[in-house]
């Protein structure tokens, strides 16, 4: 049994990202259960937010970089193969950091607290879908890397394929992740957002651009619609920051 | 006798470890092919994975593989040639010539506007049989490798076309 899962770590030497994403993930639920029924309403000062902020990005993009973790370590030597995928995680993590403190400040507005902001932010990110730097930025998240095998080299194109790739990534999710920030990190949005991510990846071309369009859509419907009925029911906003 | 083969130790052969290829050596800078030959050099490292399993077997599979070659203009195939004698002009070891790199489509592979991001061509040689033939000839280093490219036949100027990386694997 012990060689077995020696093995499968040697076929799967992502392991380790999809624990950190399950572990991200284990922390929001967690976060969520504790402001249930807040969502949009919870406010967290600057620093708990980028907080929170990277713990959403790494739930739910580092699934969605597998491929190209598995490949960083794939074209690296066999002793610095998690040494790499660290570096390029080190390197995706970083444009992602970038906008949570762009996004940060912006969480302590208090339109943001609403649900017509995530309802908003989805929308956009369905009329980004139509871009053509939305395209291109799609295909670049599927790009390859040269990777020196040794040395202060090999760090550095680790984690510089981290930020291209992370880069690119932004380019094409920055307003769905935007939108489920606004979301207060619900499960919904980002249980959403990540199957959004998904279909994107995995599917070619036209087949995955009706989908994804559809779901951008219905993710801005969903918060119109409890936006709306905010709006005609009085809510009690007592909570606007915890 | 040979002892029966325990998957727990690296050193013993065991058929029960996946086939994986290994990296053991690549180039750490890009590098640009021109109208001239050139040759570079691999430093070949001693495997401590997979492909541990199958060092010293006779199944072991070896692959060349060339990297994110990219232009900004039509170019010619090159060929690849291993361990060219110093000094000697690669057309003239026709023995030593492992494969060709098609660069139809290179163009259009190189655009990073394009479909394919600008990731270029990359090229999988199997030169297991052409290492054997070396290690045969004595003209095989396990420590180092020369890899060799050279243009064909081109009608005009050949441009410069860079390659990511040149790298090893062992299967």
């Amino acid at each position: 049994m012990g060689t077995r899962l020696r093995f499968f770590f040697w076929l799967h030497p992502e392991w380790w990202t999809v624990g950190l994403a399950s572990g991200a993930w284990g922390v929001m639920l967690q976060h969520a259960w504790q402001n249930s029924g807040h969502n949009g309403y919870h406010g967290s000062t600057l620093f708990p937010e980028i907080g929170y902020w990277m713990l959403m990005v790494a739930a739910m993009m580092l699934p969605l970089v597998t491929g190209r973790v598995r490949f960083t370590a794939t074209v690296s030597l066999w002793a610095r193969r998690h040494r790499a995928i660290a570096g390029f995680v080190v390197g995706y993590f970083g444009p992602w950091l970038a906008l949570g403190i762009v996004f940060a400040p912006l969480r302590q507005m208090n339109w943001t607290h609403t649900y017509a902001a995530p309802a908003l932010a989805f929308a956009a990110a369905a009329l980004w879908q139509k871009t053509v730097v939305y395209k291109r930025a799609l295909t670049a998240c599927h790009r390859t890397w040269p990777i020196a095998p040794l040395g202060w080299r090999a760090d550095r194109d680790c984690v510089r394929f981290g930020s291209f790739i992370g880069f690119a990534c932004l380019r094409t999710c920055w307003p769905l992740m935007l939108a489920c920030g606004f979301a207060g990190h619900s499960l919904v949005a980002m249980s959403g957002g990540m199957v959004i991510g998904f279909v994107e990846q995995s599917r070619y071309k036209r087949r995955r651009r009706y989908p994804t369009l559809a779901g951008r859509l219905a993710m801005a419907g969903l918060y119109t619609a409890l936006a709306i009925r905010g709006v005609a029911l009085p809510v009690t906003v007592t909570h606007l920051f915890n | 006798m040979q002892s029966p083969p325990n998957p727990q130790d690296p050193r013993q052969p065991g058929s029960a470890a996946p086939r994986m290829a290994e990296m053991v050596a690549a180039t750490s800078e890009p590098f640009y092919l021109g109208p001239e030959p050139k040759e570079v050099s691999l430093a070949i490292h001693a495997p401590t994975g997979p492909a541990l399993f199958h060092e010293h077997s006779t199944q072991r599979e070896v692959y060349l593989y060339i990297e994110n070659m990219t232009c900004s203009q039509p170019a010619p195939p090159f060929r690849v040639y291993l361990n060219v004698p110093p000094g000697h002009v690669p057309e003239q070891h026709p023995e030593l010539r492992v494969g060709n790199l098609g660069t139809f489509g290179l163009l259009q592979k190189s655009d990073p506007k394009g479909p394919h991001a600008g990731s270029g061509m990359s090229f999988t040689l199997d030169i297991t049989e052409a290492v054997n033939h070396l290690a045969a000839k004595k003209n095989w280093d396990s420590q180092n490798l020369r890899v060799s490219f050279s243009p064909s036949f081109w009608e005009g100027q050949v441009p410069r076309v860079k390659v990511g990386r040149v790298s090893l694997y062992y299967k």
